[in-house]
């Protein structure tokens, strides 16, 4: 099944530039939200990331390596939906204990559930991530459909990712991957 | 500039640094030389005497029996004998947090993202009242003395 919204298909992603992912977002995952077991900070080393002389930012492709090597490596035993989700979840509390984090993540009890949904485009810019096309399609009060164009994130650990945000928005969440393609994957949102 | 330029020939950079670097280097889980360097960047520029003025404006209403000529007077009292004592740490709050994302920005060690944030309305407000709170923190460093 492909998504939906005619005019999300129509847009091109802008994909030309590879996007850079901030260290802060490796903090947030990797030194905040997971302590890496051995192997795990090793092959972390491997891939580029060191955590106690990081980069400023480094290659969207370093990132997805060291969450793949995090997948295998912390939750080898989970499903691939499971482990991602969990380690989306860890992304979002680790993040909000980074400097950038705290300023970001001490709005969302004020803000409450829908504000962050429709932030979603701004968290993700925050995440060195601006390029990402969201679309929000109101079902309800409490419900939203979001299309997200973003091919280098599983949909499973962005939606654990943004489980985390609502629940700090004081929501109580429950997120399904509706719909994945080539370009991206649509949740379903409720809270 | 609201404060009067004698805080800044007491406050000096490497002054306010000192109180600042404890946390500064714990947040960052910096080796205090490197946090030194660091922050000492930060404050080469516009960042210094914003957080002097915060700071003034936190000692005058503190202080309301002291005219400014006494508030000075109690700074210098406070930094004769050892300028740079290092401040206290404190925990990183948000407004911290805030403060010490600018100082990243102004040292050259924070990503565009983080200027993007930074700069957002809601960036501005926050760094703003980081600031507020750092300078309040630097006040009561400052005036620490007898």
């Amino acid at each position: 099944m492909s998504m939906e919204s005619p005019s999300l298909q129509a847009r091109t992603p802008l994909y030309l530039a590879q996007p850079r992912i901030p260290s802060c977002v490796f903090e947030g995952l990797f030194v905040r939200g997971l302590e890496p077991n051995a192997p795990l900070a090793k092959a972390l080393a491997t891939e580029g990331y060191a955590p106690r002389c990081p980069d400023v930012d480094y290659p969207v492709q370093v990132w997805k390596r060291c969450v793949s090597q995090a997948r295998y490596l912390a939750y080898g035993e989970l499903s691939d939906s499971e482990a991602y989700r969990i380690l989306g979840r860890k992304l979002t509390e680790g993040f909000a204990n980074t400097l950038l984090g705290r300023v970001a993540a001490v709005g969302l009890p004020m803000i409450g559930p829908a504000r962050v949904v429709e932030r979603l485009p701004r968290y993700m810019a925050m995440m060195g991530r601006p390029e990402v096309q969201v679309q929000s399609l109101s079902m309800g009060e409490r419900v939203r459909r979001v299309s997200i164009l973003d091919i280098y994130n599983p949909p499973e650990f962005i939606a654990g990712a943004l489980e985390v945000a609502l629940e700090y928005a004081r929501a109580q969440p429950i997120i399904h991957v509706d719909d994945r393609s080539p370009d991206g994957f649509r949740l379903l949102v409720r809270w | 500039m609201a404060f009067p330029p004698r805080l800044a020939h007491l406050a000096t950079r490497p002054v306010v640094v000192a109180k600042l670097v404890p946390t500064y280097s714990r947040a960052h889980q910096l080796d205090e030389e490197e946090a030194v360097q660091r922050l000492s960047h930060a404050l080469q520029g516009r960042l210094l005497p914003s957080l002097l003025d915060e700071a003034w404006t936190a000692m005058q209403g503190k202080s309301k029996r002291l005219d400014d000529e006494g508030l000075l007077e109690k700074v210098a009292t406070t930094l004769r004998d050892r300028p740079q004592r290092p401040g206290r740490v404190v925990e990183v709050t948000a407004g911290w947090s805030a403060f010490l994302v600018l100082a990243d920005l102004e040292a050259g060690t924070a990503s565009e993202a983080a200027r993007r944030v930074m700069e957002s309305p809601e960036g501005r407000q926050r760094a703003q009242a980081g600031l507020a709170e750092v300078g309040r923190f630097l006040a009561t460093e400052l005036t620490r003395g007898r």
